[in-house]
C-alpha cells in the first residue's frame, strides 16, 4: 500500500471516506484538510476538541487507527491504507447528543458526583452505572491491533542516553560520540523537532542559517554517525536504579545510561479565556508545523496573540501561507517572549494588525468562528476561524526534574521542595539542554559542547 | 489550597485526644469519638489528609474472609459503608457490585468449599462458584485462570478519597480539628502514661494519643518505647485508559497476588505484588513491578492487550508477621492506642474507627475488635487468614 515514490500521494479511509495525503503527513492534517475540524469530544461535557498543540501534548486528537484506540492523531504519520475514525460522540462526532451535559454544565459542576444520592444508596449505584455509559467508556482495540503493538523488551548498552532530537539534542549526540561514546537519541517522528517549522536564524560552527536548515544537517551527520543509534520513540519514565525504558514500535529498550542527556524542548501554553478549547484554537508550534511540515493550511482567517515576540514571526507564516492575518493582539503587560523573534512586543506597533489589548473569549458553537478582543476596555467581536496562541513557551523538563525526584527518594511530605530544582547546570549523571534548560535561544554549539562533556565523563573514552 | 475540612491556623496547646495521621483510619477514629461526645479532638498530619495509603489503594472492600476474627470486623466496616453516605452527607461511591475472590488453582478450587462453610458460620454470606458461572460472571477473563472462585455479592469498591473526604468534613463539622503540614516526632510519655505529642511547632499535651500513622507508625511507636515486630512494605498499582464496562465485580486472585475492579469511567484499577515484600518507604514506582502488573492483568484478562496505562503510582503501609491489624491501647502505655499494621486498611476503616472510638470511651474492649489487639504479637500468637493478597515473606 506504501506509494514507490516518496511524494505520491497515499490513500487512508477515514469514516468510510477515502482521503489523499502525502505520505509523512500527520493522520490529523490529513482529516484537517478534508475539512473536519472536529476530532474529539471531552470526557465528561463532550466539548468538541480539535488539533491544538500538534506535539502529542494535549490530548486533543486522539482517534481509533486500524482498530487501535486513543492514537494520537498530530503525530501519527499517514503510511498509507489505515482505517480511522472518530471516537466519541453519538450518532457522532460531528453531531453529539449527549453535548447536553455540557449545556447543562451550570447544573452539573465538577465533583457533582459527591453531592448527588447521598441517602440513596441504589439510586447512587444506578446513577453511577449511566454516568460510566454517559461518558463514553472505550473501547477495546481488536485482537489484530493489540497484536500489532505488542513489543519485545532488549537490553540497550549506550553510555550516554539522548532524549530528544531537536537542534540541541543532536548536537549533543554529536558531541558524546565525537569523544568515542556510544550514544542512544531518541526522539519521536522526525529530527529536529520543533526547530523544522521555525524560521528563526541559528548560529552554529561560526556559520548563521534558518533553524529549519540547521536542524536538517544536524539530522543528517546523526543519521550518518555510526555510533549514534537513532530510535524513533519515547522515554517512559524514569525508574529507581536509573532505569529509563524507551517505547519504540515494537519494541522496549532498556536503557541504564552512565549520562543521561535531557533534551525535551518547550511545551507551548495556552492561553486563558473561555472557550481556550474550541476546534481552531491552535498553539503556536501547531500551527507552524501544519503550514511547514504537513504543508496544510485549513484556515483562512487568523487572529494571532501573543505575548511578546512570537507573534509577528506566526504571523508572517500564515500570510506566506494565504491566511490573511486579521489581528496580532499583544497582551497588555507581557514581557519579552524569551524566543527567537523580530524582538520585544513594542517593536510591533508600526504593523497596523497589532491591538494591544486582551484576548477575552473564543466563540462559535462548534468550532472557532470569532474571537472577542478587549481593546481600551471596549469588547470587539473579529471573525476568524483560527486564534494562533503564540505566548511564551515552558521548559518541557518533566524527565529532568523526574529523575531529581526519583533520585531524592519520595517519601511523603508537603511541597517537597523539588519543582524549584536548578536543572540549567550539569548534575552527576545527567545534563539539561537547550529550551529544557530554559536557554532561550538555539544554541547548538554550546549543546554539542554539553554533549561532548557528557560523552567524556560517561568514561568509555580509554582505548579509543 | 486546602481541602474543606482542614483547619487553619496552629493547634492549641493541649486536647482531650490527639490523633497522629489523617489517613482513612485516624479521620474515621476522630469522626467516631466527636460523633460519641469527645469533640476536643486534633488529628495532625505531616501530609494532606489522605496523602498517605488512604488515597492510593484499590479501595476494595469485602468480609468474606476465611478467619472468624477478619469475617466479623470487616462485615461491620461492609455495613457500614451502605450507610455512611448518608451518614456523612457526601456519596463516598460506594458501589456493592460484588467482589470474587478468584480460584486459579487445584489447591485454591479444593478449599474453596471449606472457606464458604466456615463464612456462613460466622454469618458472612457468600456463594462458591464453578467455573462456568465464574465465566458468566467475568466472561472477559482468561478461562484457563478463572477456574472457580467466591463472590460476595454485597461488597464492592468505594470511593477512596471520596471516603477520606467525607469523614474529614464530618469530622470537622462534628468539632474535630484537623491540621495538614504539622509533623509529630515523638509521643511524650510519663510513669507508663501518654502525656502528649512533640511536633515540629512544639509539645501539645494529650491524655490520649491515637497512633494511626499508617507505614510510619512503627517509628512512632519506637519513640514511646513500644517495640512490635513491624516492617513498612511499599505496594503498587496502575490505571489503565477507559474501555468499555467489562468488568462489573471487584476481583482478587491470590494466585496471581493482584486485585483489581473498573472504575465508572471504565478505567481499570489494579495492582500486584510479587513474592517477599518490598521494604522501603519510597514512593516512587519500580519498572519490574509495572511490567508484572502489564503481563499479569493482560493474562487474566487478555482483552486488556494494547490498553493503554494512564498512570501508576505507589504507597506504602506497615504490616505484622500474620498481617493482621493491630487495634487498641499500646502495652505498657496508658492512654496509647494504635491503629495501625493495616494491609487492608481501606475496607477495615469504618469499623475500625467506631470499635477504637468505642473502647477509648468507654475503657472497655469490644469483642470484635479484641483479637486484634498488640499482645498478640508479643506472645507470639497470630490470627490465621488465608485469602489475603499480601505476602508475608514466609515468616507467619
Ligand atoms: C497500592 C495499595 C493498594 C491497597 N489496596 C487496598 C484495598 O483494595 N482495600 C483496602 O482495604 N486496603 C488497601 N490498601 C491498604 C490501605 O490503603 C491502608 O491499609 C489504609 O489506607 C491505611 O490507612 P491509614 O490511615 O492507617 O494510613 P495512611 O493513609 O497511610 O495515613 C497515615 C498518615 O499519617 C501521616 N503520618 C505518618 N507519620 C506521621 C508523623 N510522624 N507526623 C504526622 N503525620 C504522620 C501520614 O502523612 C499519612 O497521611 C492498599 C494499600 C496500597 C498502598
Ligand atoms: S496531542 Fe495532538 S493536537 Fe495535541
Amino acid at each position: 500500500m506504501t506509494s514507490a515514490h516518496p511524494d505520491e500521494p497515499v490513500a487512508f479511509t477515514f469514516e468510510g471516506r477515502t482521503l489523499s495525503a502525502r505520505p509523512g503527513q500527520s493522520i490529523a492534517s490529513a482529516i484537517l484538510q478534508s475539512g473536519t475540524p472536529v476530532l474529539t469530544r471531552s470526557f465528561k461535557y463532550r466539548r468538541p476538541r480539535g488539533y491544538t498543540c500538534g506535539y502529542d501534548i494535549c490530548g486533543n486528537c486522539p482517534v481509533t487507527i486500524n482498530g487501535l484506540p486513543g492514537v494520537t492523531s498530530c503525530t501519527t504519520p499517514v503510511r498509507g491504507g489505515e482505517v480511522v475514525r472518530r471516537e466519541r460522540g453519538w450518532p457522532s462526532t460531528d453531531r453529539d447528543l449527549l453535548r447536553a451535559t455540557d449545556l447543562m454544565a451550570r447544573f452539573v459542576p465538577a465533583g457533582f458526583q459527591f453531592r448527588l444520592f447521598r441517602s440513596r444508596p441504589r439510586l447512587a449505584h444506578l446513577a453511577e452505572k449511566v454516568m460510566g455509559r454517559v461518558a463514553g467508556a472505550g473501547r477495546f482495540p481488536t485482537p489484530q491491533a493489540a497484536r500489532a503493538v505488542r513489543t519485545r523488551t532488549e537490553v540497550d548498552a549506550a553510555d550516554v542516553l539522548v532524549v530528544g532530537g531537536g537542534i540541541s539534542g543532536c548536537a549533543a549526540a554529536l558531541g558524546a560520540a565525537g569523544t568515542g561514546a556510544s550514544v542512544t537519541l531518541v526522539h519521536p517522528g522526525r529530527l529536529g523537532g520543533r526547530a523544522n517549522a521555525r524560521d528563526s536564524i541559528v548560529t552554529h560552527d561560526r556559520e548563521t542559517a534558518p533553524a529549519a536548515e540547521v536542524a536538517g544537517r544536524l539530522a543528517s551527520a546523526v543519521l550518518a554517525h555510526d555510533d549514534i543509534r537513532v530510535v524513533d520513540g519515547f522515554v517512559m519514565s524514569y525508574f529507581e536504579t536509573g532505569m529509563i525504558p524507551v517505547v519504540a514500535d515494537g519494541l522496549v529498550l532498556e536503557c541504564r545510561p552512565k549520562h543521561l542527556v535531557v533534551a525535551t524542548g518547550s511545551y507551548d501554553v495556552p492561553g486563558l479565556f473561555p472557550g481556550n478549547d474550541k476546534p481552531g484554537v491552535v498553539l503556536a508550534d501547531g500551527v507552524s508545523k501544519l503550514l511547514r511540515v504537513d504543508r496544510v493550511v485549513p484556515w483562512r482567517r487568523a487572529v494571532v496573540m501573543t505575548d511578546g515576540g512570537r507573534g509577528r514571526p506566526l504571523a508572517d507564516q500564515l500570510e506566506q501561507a494565504g491566511v490573511e492575518v486579521v489581528a496580532i493582539v499583544v497582551q497588555r503587560g507581557a514581557g519579552a517572549s524569551p524566543e527567537p523573534g523580530p524582538g520585544p512586543a513594542d517593536r510591533q506597533l508600526d504593523d497596523e494588525r497589532v491591538l494591544l489589548g486582551t484576548v477575552r473569549a473564543a466563540r462559535g458553537a462548534r468550532v472557532l468562528r470569532a474571537v472577542d478582543v478587549e481593546v481600551d476596555g471596549r469588547v470587539r467581536t473579529i471573525r476568524a476561524d483560527l486564534l494562533c496562541v503564540a505566548l511564551a513557551p515552558r521548559p518541557a523538563n518533566d524527565l529532568a526534574l523526574q529523575r531529581q525526584y526519583v533520585t531524592a527518594g519520595t517519601t511523603q511530605t508537603v511541597g517537597g521542595g523539588w519543582a524549584g530544582a536548578d536543572l540549567s547546570a550539569s548534575t552527576p549523571g545527567m545534563s539539561v539542554v537547550g529550551s529544557a534548560a530554559g536557554w532561550t535561544s538555539d544554541d547548538p554549539d554550546r549543546a554539542h559542547a554539553v554533549g561532548a562533556a557528557a560523552g567524556s565523563g560517561s568514561g568509555s573514552t580509554q582505548g579509543k | 489550597m486546602t481541602l474543606p475540612g482542614v483547619a487553619t491556623g496552629r493547634p492549641k496547646a493541649g486536647y482531650d485526644v490527639v490523633v497522629v495521621g489523617a489517613g482513612v483510619q485516624g479521620l474515621a477514629t476522630a469522626y467516631e469519638l466527636a460523633r460519641s461526645g469527645v469533640t476536643n479532638v486534633a488529628v495532625l498530619d505531616r501530609s494532606w489528609p489522605g496523602g498517605g495509603a488512604s488515597g492510593r489503594n484499590g479501595e476494595m472492600i469485602r468480609s468474606a474472609f476465611s478467619s472468624r476474627e477478619w469475617a466479623q470486623l470487616f462485615d461491620l466496616s461492609l455495613r457500614r459503608f451502605s450507610e455512611l453516605s448518608a451518614e456523612l452527607d457526601f456519596n463516598i461511591l460506594f458501589s456493592p457490585s460484588g467482589y470474587l475472590v478468584l480460584s486459579t488453582t487445584d489447591e485454591e478450587l479444593r478449599r474453596q468449599d471449606l472457606v464458604a462453610a466456615k463464612q456462613a458460620e460466622y454469618g458472612v454470606q457468600s456463594e462458591i462458584l464453578d467455573a462456568a458461572e465464574v465465566r458468566r460472571l467475568v466472561p472477559h477473563a482468561n478461562p484457563e485462570l478463572a477456574r472457580g472462585g467466591i463472590f460476595q455479592r454485597r461488597a464492592g469498591f468505594a470511593h477512596h478519597d471520596a471516603v477520606v473526604w467525607g469523614y474529614l468534613r464530618a469530622a470537622a463539622r462534628a468539632g474535630v480539628s484537623v491540621f495538614s503540614g504539622v509533623d509529630v516526632h515523638a509521643v511524650l510519655t510519663s510513669g507508663g502514661r501518654v502525656t502528649g505529642v512533640r511536633t515540629d511547632g512544639g509539645d501539645i499535651a494529650a491524655d490520649i494519643v491515637v497512633n494511626a500513622a499508617g507505614a510510619y507508625s512503627d517509628d512512632l511507636n519506637l519513640t514511646a518505647d513500644v517495640h512490635l515486630p513491624l516492617v513498612k512494605a511499599r505496594l503498587e498499582m496502575i490505571v489503565t485508559e477507559p474501555v468499555k464496562p467489562f468488568l462489573r465485580c471487584a476481583v482478587a486472585t491470590p494466585h496471581l497476588l493482584g486485585y483489581c475492579h473498573q472504575t465508572a469511567r471504565g478505567e481499570f484499577v489494579g495492582g500486584t505484588e510479587l513474592p517477599g515484600h518490598d521494604e522501603t518507604d519510597s514512593l516512587n514506582t519500580t519498572y519490574h513491578m509495572l511490567r508484572d502488573m502489564a503481563t499479569k492483568w493482560v493474562r487474566l484478562f487478555p482483552d486488556l492487550g494494547g490498553v493503554r496505562i494512564l498512570r501508576n503510582w505507589a504507597g506504602t503501609v506497615s504490616q505484622a508477621p500474620d498481617l493482621a491489624p493491630v487495634l487498641g491501647e499500646a502495652p505498657g502505655v496508658s492512654g496509647y492506642h494504635l491503629s495501625i499494621a493495616w494491609v487492608y486498611g481501606f475496607m477495615g476503616a469504618p469499623a475500625a474507627g467506631r470499635l477504637l472510638a468505642e473502647s477509648i470511651t468507654t475503657g472497655r474492649v469490644p469483642a470484635v475488635m479484641a483479637p486484634f489487639e498488640a499482645r498478640r504479637l508479643i506472645e507470639g500468637r497470630s490470627i490465621a487468614e488465608s485469602t489475603l493478597v499480601v505476602t508475608t515473606d514466609g515468616r507467619s
